[in-house]
């Protein structure tokens, strides 16, 4: 049996600019700046790339959970993290690949327990093209444009509780996560050793904190570019957590376009959670900001009074119901 | 023949084309046979090369896009970090045929998270089916990709490795030329149909 938290998300983006794509070379003038947004066929999609969502994750986990973070070092060009899951939350969690000299262990990579999908819209939308004016000195203005739109982002996220808090120094790709001095570290700091798999396991209580934080954490998501301009808040309206028997993204189609609108299709909601009863290792815990599609109010009660598994609540109960979780699963 | 066919579908997906090292990276029309190779090996949890199953697929997205992406290129202990603009595909959806029907208690309970493509390409197995194919000629082939130089395809020609072996550094295996196949065509030998689709599947074996 493997262990996942898979999670959904909604993000609201009322007049947005969250991840911008810069300039492109055939504009008509060179000040322009598009947003980030996938094109099919007539219609466009904005989004946000799943490495900034990252990025937004890492610093939330850094200013309001205060993690340690691994500290970047620079050489030239390139910046690496210290590479050292015992000591640093973030190695741990959001991986690292470092080059290391032969002598000192060779290169050493760790495959991110958590995932997370781009931030896509549900509906199409073609973004607003507005004009803008650096005027604060002296003469003319001078006017660029930019782009914003207003929609409903969806997400996915995945946490493989399997290898959080657990490292490998086995000479197999996406398994060489430690070397020597790592190793030295790891004995000292008295971390459980397996021999025969070369596998280091942290302390039950350090995993759980992890884990924890990562999902408590969402309700406090900051992040995203054209704050000054126009302060989104990033923090999920809406989100399903479960956890699970294997490495499937379940949740992946409950939000849909119709007419114009995004939408959580309850029935697509309803039989996931049916047809995949035999995976679930934890109730699903459903939450939504009040305000955020009130008309799920309904349809949501309804479907927690005809099944004892679906919880539903406000985003911070959820979430915290549902780290409650998190101890008894990373038990052996 | 019995086979076990698997649909999985995603929001986004990008193949990297081995070649290009430029500032653009374009995605495969269609995902190599190592990707393929590597997602069945997440759902099992450990390696899966073509000696252990052979497999077949058709590889459907809705249209592409372009994303701004930070890199950082390694050679050897130096390296530095760049942003290149990388191609990806939509809504991507790949309906994947095994000829050992036993796998599919991987993909019920895959061991590791689903990913095709990039580590942000998230994946869902939506069906898992026990599937006979027939043999047929005369069927539309395609939306996959195929052996260099079968009758009457055509497409972009790549070599691409067929796996890769789970050493450090892992090392590509099996590399031969393969026709990026994005597209059906009238195939008019002999192959491997599934009657509910209507199209031929080709097994690389």
């Amino acid at each position: 049996m493997s262990k996942t938290i898979v999670g959904f998300m909604l993000v609201d983006a009322p007049h947005s600019a969250l991840n911008n794509a810069g300039a492109d070379a055939g504009e008509r003038t060179d000040n322009i700046v598009r947003v980030k947004a996938i094109q099919k066929g007539k219609k466009k999609y904005p989004y946000v790339s799943g490495q900034a969502l990252r990025y937004w994750w890492r610093d939330t986990l850094e200013q309001r959970f205060g993690w340690k973070m691994s500290p970047i070092s620079r050489e030239k060009k390139i910046a690496f993290t210290s590479a050292n899951p015992i000591d640093y939350d973030d190695d741990d969690v959001f991986g690292y690949m470092r080059a290391l000299k032969a002598k000192e262990g060779g290169t050493v990579t760790r495959v991110s327990p958590l995932k997370n999908s781009p931030l896509i819209s549900v509906i199409n939308q073609a973004p607003t093209q507005d004009f803008g004016v650096m005027a604060r000195h002296e003469g003319n203005p001078v006017p660029y444009e930019h782009e914003f739109y207003s929609t409903v982002l969806k997400g996915i996220f995945s946490v493989d509780l399997d290898s959080l808090g657990v490292f490998y120094s086995t000479e197999k790709t996406g398994y060489k996560n430690m070397h020597q001095k790592l190793e030295e570290i790891a004995e000292e700091r008295g971390l459980s050793h397996e021999k025969e798999s070369k596998k280091w396991t942290m302390p039950h209580d350090v995993r759980t904190r992890r884990a924890q934080d990562v999902i408590k954490s969402l309700p406090y998501l900051q992040g995203g570019a054209k704050l000054t301009s126009h302060l989104t808040d990033v923090s999920p309206k809406f989100i399903v957590l479960a956890a699970i028997d294997g490495g499937n993204h379940i949740f992946m189609n409950i939000a849909k376009e119709e007419d114009r609108e995004a939408i959580i299709d309850i029935e697509a909601l309803k039989e996931v959670i049916t047809e995949y009863d035999d995976s679930l290792l934890t109730d699903v815990y459903v939450g939504r900001r009040k305000g955020f599609m009130d008309e799920l109010e309904e349809p949501l009660t309804k479907l927690a009074g005809e099944n004892s598994k679906i919880h539903v609540g406000t985003i911070k109960e959820t979430v915290d119901q549902f780290s409650d979780k998190i101890p008894e699963l990373m038990k052996e | 023949m019995k086979a076990l066919r698997v649909l999985i579908k995603g929001w986004v997906t990008s193949f990297r084309y081995p070649a290009f090292i430029s500032g653009f990276q374009p995605t495969l029309p269609v995902p190599p046979l190592s990707t393929i190779y590597g997602l069945i090996s997440a759902a099992k949890g450990e390696l899966v090369t073509p000696e252990d199953l052979s497999i077949g697929y058709v590889f459907k997205h809705d249209g592409k896009a372009v994303d701004l992406e930070t890199i950082y290129e390694l050679s050897g202990l130096k390296g530095k970090s760049n942003v290149i603009k990388r191609e990806f595909l939509v809504d991507p959806e790949i309906y994947l045929y095994l000829d050992d029907p036993e796998y599919k208690k991987y993909f019920e309970h895959p061991h590791y998270p689903i990913l095709l493509g990039r580590s942000t390409d998230l994946m869902n197995i939506t069906e898992i089916k026990e599937v006979e194919l027939a043999k047929k000629a005369n069927v539309k082939l395609g939306k996959t990709i195929l052996p260099f130089g079968l009758n009457g395809a055509y497409g972009t020609i790549q070599a691409l490795p067929t796996h890769f072996t789970d050493t450090i550094p892992r090392k590509a295996a099996g590399t031969k030329p393969f026709i990026l196949m994005n597209q059906f065509f009238d195939y008019s030998n002999e192959c491997c149909y599934d009657e509910e689709m209507d199209w031929g599947v080709w097994f690389h074996r």
